[in-house]
């Protein structure tokens, strides 16, 4: 009790509010910029807290790190795009709510669930703090990588209404997920000679490419966020508080599924939020089916999300070993405060590790408090023109997602991954199912290696190993029930002949993936040969089913009447055509932002597409490229300094 | 379409009036990018960050020094970056691993990677000791009972030093031990070996067996690298055991990979003004008390100055060595 008393009192002191309330609203600023997120915030602040005590730096920087997935649902529900990779799943079901005119209402219940989950998950951090380190070391590698199977089995609440492609979906993902170097054979997988692609493909390019511009796309063929003119009312804010509140179980779930999943080393935000939102897929409640706006579907992720900050702090707190890529950069805090994780964090320091509970909970309150207050005039943009907003979107991702290398490759990787996400998006094929595979895939492989090479095969009589497969395998088993007892309904469908090419270029990639990955080292080719083979074959059956639906053609149905089922929201006819626009105009401004930098390409981007797509007036156009060049500046140069390549012109005029 | 594409570039031309004069560019001296080759969070990080305070105001002008983090391939993707695509003129510089230089030579895979054409600006630290622990429980004090055991000592991947180091071990002594890879880092092996699913490492430092929790639960049996003034200099090295010079040599080697530590470089093609702009700044920053009081936060790291030049000319003759050298080498850690 002490020990609470007196990280209350430290807490308290004016400065370290100040820090907490700065770390906050930075917090919330970073997140509702596409392509950036709490790494970017981290980096940026914790250089800055040399000068400060410890209880002001991790009140600044847990400050920041812990709103960064509360802002990040903006973008999220209001046009498709994900703020950071944390508010991805939020998406599928938040944007068609906003579709609908439900804007206010899935911000009401997205910040409220983050609210309650985030104060959730630091309470039960603080709960955990006597047994954070003998449940740690009870813990072993072949639980963790139960639970990362487990993590996948969760597919078969994502696999939407035709299964095979859900499944697929999976499978690629987990492929594309093993490009890069693997660091444990310390061999290169698929990167064709190319530095960029060390790493792998990069997660934030990826989302947003994935989910972002497509829903652009839409966006662009709809002509505006919201399908109806209403306005957006407080009533529809509290509608959405009164969903959190009515799902009070369902967010108390889906915290402590973000707090104890968050305390497993590699198990990301992404991993995180896609579990959480099959588990609430499960069970839908009432409303629209899960991907066509039902509100649950927000507010699972939502709390989850918030609630894996406290659960990331217990490894790192407890043996250094960070719960998550923010908390590595905690862990520099902890150097320059000259603290080292392990049991001093709970006996010497107790009172620092209490605060920073303090710390999560009131900067979560605090985030979602201020987000709340914003909720009207955030969803009165759903009623604004989408050639207003698209070009203003456009080039803050085109931005977002260079700056992470400063690469041209950032610029034609998102392109490549935003086509595949409009394929997807228009072929029923869950991006969703895609995104879990691929954000599991490291885990898996990791810990499947660690595990039989320590265990062998004596780890599948661990207790916790048998609870989760048969967890695993009663979820995905009723799931396949469900899909045999439906097999023969009649239900909308892509049109045949695009599913027939996609399913067969993507069979024709698994079956090359296959061949090439043999040449692998044992260990580096097993996930990707297991991966490939499994998409090789669904391709192949997908492939089937279109060839048989396109020889019956005259009685299926067009995609120009398609109304999607789920997660499928397909543009029909427009798609094409919106498509190419939205293609086009990113061009323009990637084009823009090697030619002549980012501050003069946000500026002359969005004056000229906004003109160009008729959406508003000389001076409207010319107040939003002045607006989106300031910010862009604000964020990019004056709150942290980049290295941007001197733009193309400039090198060509010899400036 | 006519009108629009007159509207494109109207705007065009007023945003290029407004806003190209003010954009930065990274080729302003008045701004130098210090690219680390680790992700955020970490000690190279860290050091990238400490660095990045200080050295500016010893370099002409005082311009910024940003951090930018290019992880990838242990820190061999920044070293490749540095020999292609970026600027020599001062204003990109980078932090890299103490076993950049010698990748090429162990693992065939970057044979395409050329070390001698990078430039070196120094390195700040000195050989932090690598020593191979063993969980008490099992009750190994000897090499001898390290040779005869039957155990798993952890790694993270098959190209890192910890690696290397329990690997060259196992061959040199011919120990029955097995060695498990794919963990993420040390803290990760350090709870491995708390939680008894790995006997122990080789990868261990001073400052690590200094925290009461891992020094008290494991033996230090073996040295596999460090310096000649060390807390543990009276623990037996892995070179002291082998009597055949070229396999000696191998690991000797392969201790040099931790020699150098915090290497600064300059892309190829940086020209000897630039370069001795940049040396003679870090010597200065070297010499700031200030700068060293930042340094002393890590714990652990002891501050010791080798400038580029005489970096460059040992590293140049470490890599001139036998071939046979590498070969054994090769084959100590495949």
């Amino acid at each position: 009790m002490d020990i609470i008393l007196l990280a209350l009192a430290e807490m308290t002191e004016p400065f370290r509010l100040l820090m907490l309330v700065t770390g906050t609203i930075t917090g919330l600023i970073v997140g509702v910029v596409p392509g950036i997120g709490g790494i970017f915030g981290l980096a940026l602040f914790v250089p800055l807290t040399y000068q400060l005590d410890p209880y002001a730096a991790f009140a600044l920087l847990l400050g920041m790190s812990s709103v960064t997935t509360t802002s990040d649902t903006i973008p999220a529900v209001l046009l498709g795009v994900p703020g950071t990779v944390g508010a991805v799943a939020t998406v599928v079901d938040g944007h068609p709510m906003a579709r609908r005119g439900e804007a206010a209402r899935a911000f009401g219940a997205a910040y409220s669930a983050s609210l309650i989950g985030g104060v959730a998950g630091a309470l039960l951090l603080a709960i955990s703090i006597p047994f954070m380190r003998p449940l740690m070391l009870h813990m072993q590698t072949p639980d963790f990588f139960a639970v990362s199977a487990f993590g996948l089995s969760v597919v078969g609440m994502l696999a939407g209404s035709q299964p095979l492609k859900g499944l697929a979906a999976a499978m690629l993902g987990l492929l594309l997920a093993f490009v890069g170097i693997d660091a444990n054979a310390g061999i290169h997988r698929w990167t064709f000679g190319q530095i960029y692609l060390w790493e792998g493909i990069p997660l934030v390019v990826l989302f947003l490419g994935l989910f972002g511009l497509p829903e652009l796309a839409g966006l662009l063929a709809r002509g505006s966020i919201q399908e109806k003119a209403e306005l957006p009312t407080y009533a529809g804010m509290w509608r959405g508080i009164r969903d959190t509140l009515g799902s009070f179980w369902l967010v108390i779930r889906c915290s402590w599924i973000g707090t104890i999943l968050g305390a497993i080393p590699g198990v990301g935000i992404a991993a995180i939020d896609w579990i959480s939102y099959g588990h609430a897929a499960q069970n839908p409640g009432e409303g629209p089916p899960f991907g066509q706006g039902n509100v649950r579907g927000v507010i699972a992720p939502e709390s989850a999300n918030n609630a894996k900050e406290g659960g990331a702090l217990i490894p790192t707190l407890a043996f250094g070993v960070p719960g998550s890529a923010p908390m590595a950069l905690l862990l520099g805090a902890f150097m320059i405060h000259g603290l080292v994780p392990g049991p001093d964090m709970l006996s010497v320091h107790a009172p620092l590790t209490v605060s920073m509970v303090f710390t999560i909970a009131a900067a979560n309150i605090l985030g979602a408090v201020i987000c709340l207050f914003f909720t009207r005039p955030l969803a009165r943009l759903a009623n604004v023109p989408a050639g207003l907003i698209v070009p203003l979107v456009v080039v803050f991702m085109i931005i977002g997602a260079f700056q992470n290398n400063m690469d041209v490759l950032d610029l034609l990787m998102l392109g490549g991954v935003g086509a595949l996400g409009m394929a997807m998006k228009e072929l029923n094929w869950p991006r969703s199912a895609f995104a879990l595979g691929f954000v599991l895939a490291p885990m898996l492989e990791r810990n499947f290696f660690l595990t039989y090479q320590i265990h062998g095969w004596g780890w599948l009589t661990r207790p916790l190993v048998l609870a989760l497969f048969a967890m695993a395998a009663i979820g995905f088993g009723r799931r396949a029930v469900t899909w045999y007892r439906t097999r023969g309904r009649q239900r909308q469908l892509p049109a045949p002949l695009p599913d027939l090419v996609f399913s067969g270029l993507l069979l024709a990639l698994a079956v090359a993936a296959f061949v090439s990955a043999g040449a692998f080292p044992f260990d580096a080719r097993m996930f990707p040969m297991i991966s490939a083979g499994i998409l090789a074959a669904l391709a192949l059956a997908i492939f089937l089913q279109a060839a048989a639906r396109w020889r019956d053609r005259g009685t299926s149905t067009t995609a120009a009447a398609l109304t999607g089922e789920g997660e499928w929201a397909p543009v029909g006819e427009f798609a094409l055509k919106a498509s190419v626009r939205l293609a086009l105009l990113a061009g323009a401004a990637s084009a823009l932002l090697l030619l002549v930098g980012h501050i003069a390409a946000a500026f002359v981007f969005v004056l000229g597409s906004t003109l160009m797509l008729g959406a508003a007036s000389w001076r409207t156009a010319l107040a939003s490229a002045m607006g989106a060049a300031l910010f862009v500046y604000a964020v990019f140069d004056l709150m942290v300094s980049r290295a941007w390549p001197a733009p193309l012109l400039k090198q060509a005029l010899g400036l | 379409m006519k009108n629009r594409v007159a509207r494109w570039g109207r705007a065009m031309l007023v945003g290029l009036a407004l806003f190209l004069p003010t954009s930065v560019s990274a080729f302003d001296t008045k701004l130098v990018t210090l690219k680390v080759g680790y992700a955020p969070g970490g000690e190279y990080d860290l050091v990238a960050r400490i660095v990045a305070r200080h050295l500016g105001q010893y370099l002409p002008g005082h311009p910024e020094v940003i951090v930018q983090n290019v992880p990838g391939g242990g820190s061999l993707r920044l070293a490749q970056l540095m020999l292609g695509s970026e600027p020599s003129d001062g204003s990109s510089i980078g932090l890299i691993g103490s076993a950049v230089w010698v990748a090429p030579t162990l693992d065939p895979a970057v044979g395409d990677f050329d070390p001698l054409g990078l430039r070196w600006i120094g390195s700040l630290a000195a050989a932090p000791d690598s020593l191979c622990i063993v969980a008490k429980s099992l009750g190994i004090e000897t090499v001898e009972a390290f040779r005869e055991g039957d155990f798993i000592l952890g790694a993270t991947g098959r190209t890192s030093t910890g690696y290397y180091f329990a690997s060259a071990a196992r061959k040199a002594l011919d120990a029955k031990f097995r060695i498990v890879t794919a963990f993420e880092g040390i803290a990760e092996l350090e709870l491995a070996l708390l939680r008894g699913e790995i006997a122990g490492h080789c990868f261990a430092a001073a400052e690590d067996l200094r925290r009461a929790e891992l020094g008290e639960h494991v033996n230090v049996v073996l040295r596999a690298a460090g310096p000649e003034e060390s807390p543990y200099a009276d623990v037996p090295r892995l070179r002291d055991f082998i009597e055949d010079a070229h396999m000696r040599a191998a690991v000797m080697l392969l201790e040099g990979t931790r020699e150098f530590n915090f290497q600064f470089i300059a892309p190829k093609g940086t020209s000897e003004e630039t370069m001795a702009v940049l040396r003679d700044a870090m010597a200065a920053m070297a010499a700031d008390p200030a700068y060293a009081a930042d340094m002393a936060i890590i714990d652990g790291v002891v501050l010791r100055l080798v400038p580029g030049g005489e970096l460059e000319t040992a590293l140049r003759a470490r890599l001139d060595a036998d071939p046979d050298i590498f070969a054994l080498a090769r084959q100590l850690i495949e």
